[in-house]
């Protein structure tokens, strides 16, 4: 009888240590399986996950550059200009290999170059991401000539946004990896360590001996190739490249990130943490579909979590303040 | 009662602590009516959070203020200001694309319509300008304040503070950007001020302007205040003395090493020109493995600006850094790190602590590339490292995940110290490390200070607590507005010397 007791009480504590947002998303798919069950099965639920890949990857990318103090509005405008330029150079004969490059090439460079304004000029980071936005879509559309779609991809190519691996959608394959490599980066290595310095306080951060200027213009290449990376994906997915792609994505990006009670000034946030963000919001769609919603309505849903996120998210960061994190030095 | 004999303010046992911090504890500070009250004291003595309380920036933690002879409790700058309290921040709280008389009405303009809502632009321009020319400027009120300069916006900021019918100006750090032409006018404007019945609270760490203008100086250090002293019967060294302290009986002098081996630094005729901070010429010291340097001087003597020379933050052009006989010249934080080098600097707040980041992260930040495997973080010597640290300096937290922005001050000061210890610095600069910690905790920061120095580091302690310096130093430097002005080894490690060079006499 006693053992029982014991055995329940300890699994209470583990529940409710789960953070709050993993509980919510938990709680929305129970009950959306509930109400439609049609949402519960392999097909849609693989659907959902294929759906969410590509701005997946963009928030994991977002996220590194919050953290580190700064924002990157340019990410939806560079997975377009690198998607139309992997359609172009697969169009002009270019093998695979370099088609690719050269996409992942273009993200770093750009990224090389916010990143060298943002740090050398002292320019805030929001209005040169933003120049650098409107720039490359002004850029987009002059690229495609004004034609509504650039075809003619690889079949190999293609294969990366349409094909699958025992089941599981090649987005999806590519998205878990990323996670992977982006939740070790932050939470096991140096590079991940002064990332959280230099956004936590960057003074004392330099007064640490870290170089924030170098960090702030790695993390800004990375953000590039990342979304170049979901340019890629999306470009062999729709089996085409516009000037119209990923518009608006680094919106959703952003929303991801912050939901997952990531601190806009930086310093504060971790992969685990924004993981159930990026899906609730790439849940929306599918749930508003079942429920037969009117996909206009998405632009509000999103709105609202965000609103209720973030001030979830302030009270619990003064609460937080008397807790500790969870190392456990064993 | 004779209403003159009651002080127009008195500040009672007043009491403020920021999370970490003791700012105030249990100062006093009483004003007449009609006099010029200079308030002194060095950087973290609690002036700045003295005024705040009383302009109803701040909120006490505990004492009373009473002003013309009634208990007050200001809980906004507003009823402050109603009051009858103005305060000019050394920062000036002007708009600058304003014209001069909208700066001077702000918030109380005269309107020309019956529903209060039009400004009345002449009207304010006229009286703007019989303002000011009753302060004695012929400053024009409709230009805009970004077009003059400091000691013309001061001029503004003291109409306004006329404007609202203040019986208290309060004047914080009102000298420091102005040429001693400006400081003169200034000067003039306050005994005119104080002609007609105002009352100016003058702050200042200038002491010589202090003697020339104030009636009487309250000096403050540590939260506390010291004495009030009636400025004809005081002297420049009486108030240094007061400010930088007198010998503390508790603590007894620790034995001090006088053979030292190997010379870590060696610092020839460094000078540094740049438009900001306290420039300084001419500068050489050298400091051995083992040996404690002590760096004095009052604010402005450039004691900091030459940490951060050495540190790497800050460049220099003229002169040489030796380490270990090999000429150095660190250009960032991480030149200086590598070379082994350390600062633990004078604002832990801003410079030494990630507030929001546990407390591993803080310890760790200094040494990753030592706790980690190609870039890969070993955990676990991490953490051993951590813990080894936190016995070591006994830093009270409730484990190594803790946000380090809930530990007491002493405890963060630990911290900021602590991370330079992972790895095994060659030179560590102390940059005022007991400021702004209790009395209590200052002898364990000593401590850990002279266990550094006995395992070989050189160390470079800087501040301007003069019994602190001769109570652990080998040797002394002393700076004065740039220049040095003392070099001292033990056995002649004198208070009295040393604080004779503090003002300016060579030795």
């Amino acid at each position: 009888m006693q053992k029982k007791q014991n055995g329940f009480k300890p699994y209470l504590e583990k529940i409710s240590r789960i953070p709050g947002l993993w509980m919510a998303l938990i709680f929305i798919v129970i009950l959306i399986s509930i109400i439609n069950p049609s949402f519960f099965t392999t097909n849609n639920l693989l659907n959902v996950a294929r759906q969410l890949s590509i701005k997946g990857i963009l928030s994991l990318g977002m996220l590194l550059v919050i953290l580190s103090g700064e924002i990157d509005l340019s990410v939806g405008a560079v997975l377009c200009i690198t998607g139309l330029f992997t359609a172009a150079a697969q169009n002009a004969g270019l093998n695979l290999f370099y088609s690719i490059l050269i996409s992942l090439g273009a993200g770093a460079l750009i990224g090389l170059f916010m990143g060298v304004l943002v740090v050398k000029r002292n320019l805030p980071s929001f209005i040169i991401s933003l120049a650098v936005m409107i720039v490359l879509r002004g850029y987009a559309m002059i690229f495609s000539k004004g034609e509504p779609a650039i075809t003619g991809l690889y079949n190999s190519f293609m294969v990366v946004g349409q094909g699958s691996i025992l089941g599981i959608p090649n987005p999806v394959i590519i998205f878990i990896v990323v996670t992977i490599i982006f939740h070790f980066l932050l939470s096991s290595t140096s590079f991940g360590a002064k990332i959280y310095a230099t956004g936590s306080n960057k003074e004392a951060a330099i007064f640490s001996g870290i170089k924030t200027d170098n960090i702030k213009i790695w993390i800004f290449i990375v953000m590039g190739i990342t979304s170049a990376l979901a340019g890629l994906i999306l470009t062999a997915r729709l089996g085409a490249a516009d000037s119209k792609m990923g518009n608006l994505y680094e919106l959703d990006a952003i929303a991801a990130v912050i939901i997952g009670g990531t601190l806009f000034s930086g310093g504060v946030g971790s992969v685990s943490k924004i993981l159930p963000g990026i899906i609730i919001l790439g849940l929306l769609p599918n749930v508003l579909n079942l429920f037969e919603v009117s996909p206009y309505f998405q632009y509000h849903a999103r709105g609202l979590i965000i609103i209720i996120a973030y001030l979830l998210n302030t009270q619990k960061i003064h609460l937080k303040r008397k807790q500790k994190l969870n190392i456990s030095t064993s | 009662m004779d209403s003159k004999s009651i002080p127009l303010l008195e500040m009672v046992e007043i009491s403020k602590a920021f999370y970490g911090t003791q700012a105030l504890d249990k100062a006093n500070l009483v004003v007449n009516k009609g006099e010029v009250h200079g308030l002194v004291g060095e950087n973290g003595a609690g002036k700045s959070t003295l005024i705040k309380i009383l302009a109803g920036a701040e909120i006490k933690d505990s004492g009373q203020i009473f002003f013309k002879g009634e208990e007050v409790d200001f809980k906004n700058p507003l009823s402050a200001l109603h009051a009858g309290i103005a305060v000019i921040y050394q920062e000036l709280n002007l708009a600058p694309n304003m014209r001069v008389c909208e700066n001077i009405f702000l918030g109380h303009e005269p309107t020309s319509d019956r529903w209060k809502m039009k400004f009345d632009l002449s009207k304010m321009k006229k009286l703007a300008k019989a303002r000011l020319e009753e302060i004695g400027t012929d400053i024009n009120p409709m230009s805009f304040v970004f077009s003059l300069n400091t000691s013309e916006q001061q001029i503004i900021e003291i109409a306004r503070a006329l404007e609202t019918n203040a019986d208290i100006i309060v004047m914080d750090e009102p000298t420091s950007a102005l040429s001693s032409k400006e400081v003169e006018k200034l000067f003039n404007i306050i005994r005119e001020l104080k002609a007609t019945g105002k009352t100016i609270i003058y702050i200042s760490h200038r002491l010589e302007e202090l003697i020339e203008i104030s009636d009487n100086i309250t000096v403050l250090r540590d939260g506390r205040t010291i004495d009030t002293v009636k400025t004809e019967e005081a002297t420049i060294p009486k108030i240094a003395r007061m400010m930088v302290g007198d010998s503390l009986k508790e603590e007894k002098k620790k034995t001090v090493k006088t053979n030292f081996s190997d010379k870590i630094l060696e610092v020839k005729n460094l000078s540094r020109s740049l438009p900001v901070g306290q420039n300084f010429q001419d500068i050489s010291f050298s400091l051995h493995s083992g040996e404690i340097l002590g760096i004095t001087g009052l604010m402005g003597a450039g004691k900091t600006e030459l940490a951060r020379i050495l540190f790497g933050i800050d460049p220099f052009k003229n002169g040489q850094i030796f380490l270990n006989n090999k000429p150095i010249k660190p250009k960032s934080s991480t030149d200086a790190l590598k070379l082994g080098i350390g600062l633990v600097p004078e604002d832990r707040q801003r410079q030494g602590l990630l507030a929001n980041r546990p407390l591993i992260e803080n310890l760790s930040i200094c040494s990753l590339d030592l706790l980690s495997n190609l870039g890969v973080l070993v955990k676990k010597k991490a953490y051993k490292k951590c813990n080894n640290i936190i016995s070591q300096l006994d830093i009270k937290t409730s484990g190594i995940g803790q946000i380090v922005s809930v530990l007491s001050g002493g405890n963060q000061q630990k911290v900021v110290v602590g991370k330079w210890l992972i790895k095994n610095m060659q030179v560590i600069i102390f940059d005022e490390p007991t400021r702004g910690i209790d009395v209590g905790a200052k002898p364990k920061i000593h401590n850990i200070i002279r266990r550094l120095a006995d395992e070989g580091v050189g160390i470079i302690l800087i501040s301007f607590e003069i019994p602190e310096i001769c109570r652990i130093c080998d040797s002394v430097l002393v700076l004065y507005k740039g220049e040095v002005t003392g070099k001292f080894f033990y056995p002649n490690v004198k208070e009295k010397d040393i604080f004779s060079s503090v003002l300016g006499n060579k030795v």
